[in-house]
């Protein structure tokens, strides 16, 4: 399918009003849960993922699509008007944002914030639904060896991000990796690590491992927690869509946060928090007025805000055309394919294309919509604010372990998520980043079954990852990762060793 | 006590620190050794190289050496005193209120098949509240009854998930409850 006529077919699809509607509520639920302090638009996403069940695949896409749009915009919200970040990404908006909002009003800075962050998304959509099928088409030329390395690829970016935390975030990977290997082995079908506990013979289901990791842990964390000292929004929220002539003043800063964000986003283990963290580094290096940022700069804002839109609809393309989740956000968007059967990977683009285009369409939209949730959801902040976390608590308990208990109709799922909990609790407690583990859980079993099969197709070749060269050129890109992830170690070495 | 003086807690949250690594080593040291795939003659299957246990055995090893560095990092940390970014001296965190947050999860779990969905739901949120801090008995009883009503509609009218109604008089309990709200 031509991807222009394909894009006006899956505009055509995204605004049936089913589709819209189920979209619209998506990015509503994304920008309140992003905007409220302590819950991300990730522990967002785990707990929709049940409602998911019940809906069609392209449903489900739309209505977590939508969250993840809205709610990596939303974490701004509190970010911009009590200087509390709602999600780690939107960080970098404290800087120079809430200077904004105390000396020129929240109008100002929120009205920075939506408009890069619409540009960002927007430009994002756009590449994902115009870059992502070339794409695909080059990965239909993947064999086994090649899948093994894009995998390999994707579990050793994890670690390139850790800044650090290597360690730690090589124990949390690897700890994935051996629970993603419980089971039966994918060539010989003997029973592993299973204990004689008969459902483990089908494995752990990563949507039990996320759900439990990222929403029940969380909420555990967020119980456990001394209250914070309370706190509301001191300014009448109210926001617009900047005018061209405002915006055009910021046109450097939004285009290279768009460009950084765009980047960023395809890179496995990268997400919105490093991109808009990456942005505003290099806006700081780059800007005429670099000396100033941190007392309410406009392009120190415009660019992290463009820039964590800009993953959004990039980080979808790995997903979409090799079927290897880079974040924790496309492992929930795995997961509700999955359990409708849908495999993502390049043949998707010839077996659903409507699909498929739907869902370019409806990232596109969902940038769009989120400028007007927004606004509306930052007038009610006040009120959204007062509402008793305790009562979200308990409520999202009840919804997360509901979910897990439906993945599989049984019982035991509700113990197995409830004991991730409490490991994705303690492991937050002490340090451990849980994102490795997911990840781990993911791609463990994957990249377990692309090696046996190489190794079976190649006569147990181990050189055959390194001399044919589309998977000789994604292992050195690991390689490169993996030098990257030990600079910082690396220096240091050189540093005694010198003296 | 001088006011930055590690308490009892900042202590013992150091050594669990130590103790979460080596625990983590070791285990990934006894399943590589002994849980694999017990009773199962790995070794006959084998072709070339690579048999069924190879790919969790190297990531059991991979989890040992990377704990086990950890482990060592650590020990090093606490026997030079080198200060870490241990939380809990801070006070960032309410001990008792997590363990009990733990209790009362594990606590709903096990009612679940028993009592049922319907009953165990709504305590649990009463339970959840109370410790959460929620003091005002109307505010704790309307939460959880008219919160686990509006589950019951969610899950069991609309979604229609076969969701535990429990054992013996729960069972018919729950039954009733549905009856009387038009969900059966």
């Amino acid at each position: 399918m031509d991807a222009l006529a394909g894009f006006g077919q899956g505009i055509w699809i995204a605004l049936q009003p089913l589709n819209l509607a189920v979209m619209v509520v998506g990015v509503l639920v994304g920008v309140i849960a992003g905007a409220l302090p302590g819950i991300s638009f990730v522990n967002a996403m785990a707990i929709a993922l049940p409602f998911t069940y019940f809906m069609s695949p392209l449903l489900a896409m739309l209505f977590l699509g939508g969250i993840y749009v809205g709610g990596v915009f939303g974490g701004s919200i509190s970010s911009l008007l009590v200087n509390i970040p709602g999600d780690p990404d939107s960080l970098p908006s404290c800087w120079d944002g809430y200077p904004i909002t105390q000396r020129e009003g929240p109008e100002r800075s929120l009205s920075i914030a939506i408009t890069a962050s619409a540009v960002g998304g927007l430009f994002s959509a756009l590449l994902l639904s115009f870059a992502s099928p070339p794409f695909a088409k080059f990965a239909l030329s993947f064999d086994q060896p090649e899948f093994f390395a894009a995998t390999f690829l994707g579990l050793v970016s994890v670690l390139a991000i850790a800044k650090g935390n290597l360690l730690m975030s090589l124990v949390s990977l690897f700890t994935g990796i051996v629970l993603g290997s419980i089971g039966t082995d994918p060539l010989y079908g003997v029973s592993r690590l299973t204990f004689g506990v008969p459902i483990l013979d089908n494995g752990i289901d990563f949507v039990v491992v996320m759900i439990g990791i990222f929403a029940i842990g969380e909420v555990l964390d967020a119980l456990a927690a001394r209250q914070a000292a309370g706190f509301a929004p001191k300014h009448k929220a109210r926001m617009r869509v900047l005018r061209p002539r405002e915006l055009w003043a910021l046109r450097g800063s939004v285009a290279r946060g768009t460009g950084i964000g765009s980047v960023i986003g395809i890179i496995p283990g990268a997400g919105a928090a490093v991109g808009a963290l990456v942005a505003y580094g290099i806006e700081r290096q780059v800007n005429p007025r670099r000396r100033e940022f941190g007392t309410g700069v406009a392009d120190g804002l415009a660019a992290p805000e463009a820039s964590k839109n800009a993953t959004t609809g990039t980080a979808l393309i790995p997903l979409l055309t090799l079927g290897i989740p880079g974040s924790a956000a496309a492992a929930i968007m795995l997961a509700a394919l999955t359990l409708h059967g849908v495999q993502p990977g390049p043949l998707l683009y010839t077996k659903s294309p409507d699909m498929l285009y739907a869902i370019f369409a409806s990232f596109t939209l969902a940038n769009l919509f989120m400028i007007v949730i927004s606004v509306l959801v930052a007038r009610g902040f006040a009120t959204l604010m007062r509402a008793d976390p305790t009562i979200i608590c308990a409520f999202i308990l009840v919804f997360s372990l509901v979910g897990a208990f439906g993945v599989r109709n049984n019982i035991a799922d509700v113990y197995i998520c409830i004991a991730f909990g409490i490991l994705g609790f303690y492991m937050k407690r002490f340090g451990f980043p849980t994102a490795p583990l997911v990840l781990g859980v993911i791609l463990g079993p994957l990249a377990e079954g692309y090696f046996l099969t190489s190794m079976a197709n190649y006569a147990n070749d181990l050189t055959i990852f390194f001399t044919r060269p589309k998977s000789g050129v994604l292992m050195a890109l690991a390689f490169g990762f993996i030098l990257w992830a030990l600079r910082p170690e690396l220096g240091r070495l050189v540093q005694r060793l010198r003296r | 006590m001088p006011a930055h003086a590690p308490g009892r807690q900042f202590r013992v949250t150091r050594l669990l620190r130590l103790a979460g690594p080596l625990a983590v080593a070791v285990a990934a040291g006894v399943f590589s050794a002994f849980y694999l795939a017990p009773g199962v003659d790995t070794a006959s299957m084998t072709r070339g190289p690579l048999g069924p246990v190879v790919w969790p055995k190297a990531m059991l090893a991979c989890l040992l050496a990377s704990a086990a560095v950890v482990f060592l990092v650590r020990l090093w940390q606490f026997a030079k005193g080198v200060p870490d970014d241990v939380d809990g001296g801070k006070g960032e965190y309410h001990e008792g209120r997590g363990a009990a947050a733990i209790a009362v999860l594990l606590a709903y779990a096990w009612a679940l098949p028993i009592a049922g969905f319907a009953f165990s739901t709504a305590v649990f949120i009463a339970a959840v509240l109370l410790l959460g801090g929620v003091r005002r008995p109307r505010t704790v009883v309307l939460t959880a009854g008219i919160g686990t009503v509006a589950l019951l509609y969610v899950f069991v009218k609309v979604s229609l998930m076969p969701l535990d109604r429990g054992k013996g008089a729960f069972e018919t309990a729950t039954i009733t409850l549905y009856r009387l709200l038009g969900i059966y």
